[in-house]
């Protein structure tokens, strides 16, 4: 009996040990992206991160993509299809979410899925680089959110793209020029207005 | 003349770079384009060795998926109308006769991972799957996303090197605990089972970051 209650007593103070540990460990890591005017008064140590060149920061199979999103404080543009088989739809709202214009996906649309099967880091931005170009212009940041059949968060970064060409992607702490072709971001930019 | 071709900004793994011979080895799959293809019908003389899938076009080009099945080589051509042949690549899947499929082994009794390419284990980690409110099923699966850094809103926690294998949303990915996933393990083991995880399978960071580096997309993953 009081070997039982030991063992008992033992299990507990581990569970304890472990239930603290898991608490200081939630509380852990990067804040979530806040707004542009935080942004830009973010320190240098949020942008650090182990990103490496060549390295694959996202992937995902293009049959399971069911949407993807690009959102500035004006407008979100979203494009949407039911299953694999089907055409993007585009929708193109204001801030307050009406919808300004809807469209059918041109073909010129069958770019943007290939591009995102695989996004690598180009180019990995140091600390400060990376501070000083979101100090300038992470107030301009888009959101680019890809969204698939798999629950939970969908992937998301913030984007820029810079005159040179470069789309500049965000992942946490991480800022890199990444492999998605500007063509690209261009035609989600453009939601409706784009090309066929 | 239209020609087979490494699309740019695709994936790249299977290929044997080498465009004048229009020559690719396939060890799972690769993704080549054809420029200035339209209308021509796009087949493999041998679909018993790789099958062919036609992906979304990209600008000019007609991107198709060569997924090899078996050792051998094929033929991928495109024939116009008239069944004349306009551009040809040759198909080569490597490994005849010895399986050397990547695929990841969970063992839900030993707490174990392990890499394999054919029979070759290439890596053995020690692992934490999830508790018995929230198992991780046994079945076979395959990696659909890969998401080097992760964070999840709905355990607030910091889950790099997430590969993804079901579509409620259970994934390998790095532990990111105080305690030192070993213990974690024991634990697990010996005193309570409410110190697995939610489903997902935790490996350390540095063995988490070796299989993401190893894995690509569709690897398969066994969970028994």
């Amino acid at each position: 009996m009081k070997r039982s209650v030991a063992v008992g007593l033992v299990a507990a103070a581990v569970l304890a040990v472990a239930a603290i540990a898991t608490s200081a460990f939630l509380v852990r890591g990067p804040a979530p992206s806040g707004s542009s005017s935080e942004l830009a008064l973010e320190p240098e140590s949020a942008f650090r991160s182990e990103l490496k060149v060549g390295d694959e920061v996202f992937a995902v199979e293009p049959e399971i993509v069911v949407g993807i999103d690009y959102e500035t404080p004006q407008r979100r543009i979203s494009a949407e299809r039911p299953s694999p088989n089907d055409r993007f739809v585009v929708s193109v709202k204001d801030a307050q979410g009406r919808e300004l214009t809807r469209c059918q996906a041109g073909k010129s649309w069958d770019s943007v899925l290939p591009a995102f099967t695989s996004v690598r880091a180009l180019r990995v931005l140091s600390a400060t680089e990376a501070r000083a170009l979101w100090g300038a212009a992470g107030k301009d940041a888009a959101i680019l959110r890809v969204r698939d059949t798999i629950a939970g968060d969908p992937t998301q970064f913030r984007v820029v793209v810079r005159h040179e060409g470069d789309v500049v992607l965000r992942d946490g702490g991480g800022v890199f020029v990444s492999s998605l072709p500007e063509r690209v971001v261009g035609l989600l930019r453009a939601g409706c207005a784009g090309p066929d | 003349m239209p020609t087979f071709i490494k699309p740019p900004g695709i994936d790249k793994k299977g290929w044997d770079d080498y465009p004048k011979r229009q020559s690719i080895g396939v060890s799972r799959y690769a993704t080549i384009g054809l420029s200035d293809g339209a209308g021509l019908n796009v087949s493999l003389n041998d679909p018993s060795v790789a099958s062919l899938a036609e992906l979304a076009a990209q600008g000019k080009l007609r991107i198709f998926r060569v997924t090899g099945s078996k050792g051998g080589n094929a033929m991928l051509e495109a024939k116009d109308s008239r069944g004349s042949v306009q551009a040809y690549m040759q198909i080569q899947v490597l490994g005849a006769g010895v399986d050397t499929r990547k695929r990841i082994v969970v063992s839900l009794k030993d707490q174990t991972l392990q890499a394999l390419e054919g029979t070759t284990v290439i890596f053995s980690f020690i692992c934490v799957t999830g508790d018995s409110s929230h198992p991780t099923d046994p079945g076979v699966f395959h990696i659909m996303r890969k998401r080097k850094v992760h964070r999840s809103s709905k355990y607030n926690a910091q889950m790099n090197y997430a590969m993804f294998f079901t579509t409620d949303g259970k994934a390998i990915h790095q532990y990111h605990g105080v305690m030192p996933l070993a213990v974690v393990r024991t634990l697990k083991e010996n005193i309570s089972d409410w110190l697995g995880s939610h489903g997902c399978v935790r490996l350390r960071e540095e063995d988490a970051a070796a299989l993401f580096e190893w894995a690509p997309m569709s690897t398969a993953v066994e969970v028994k």
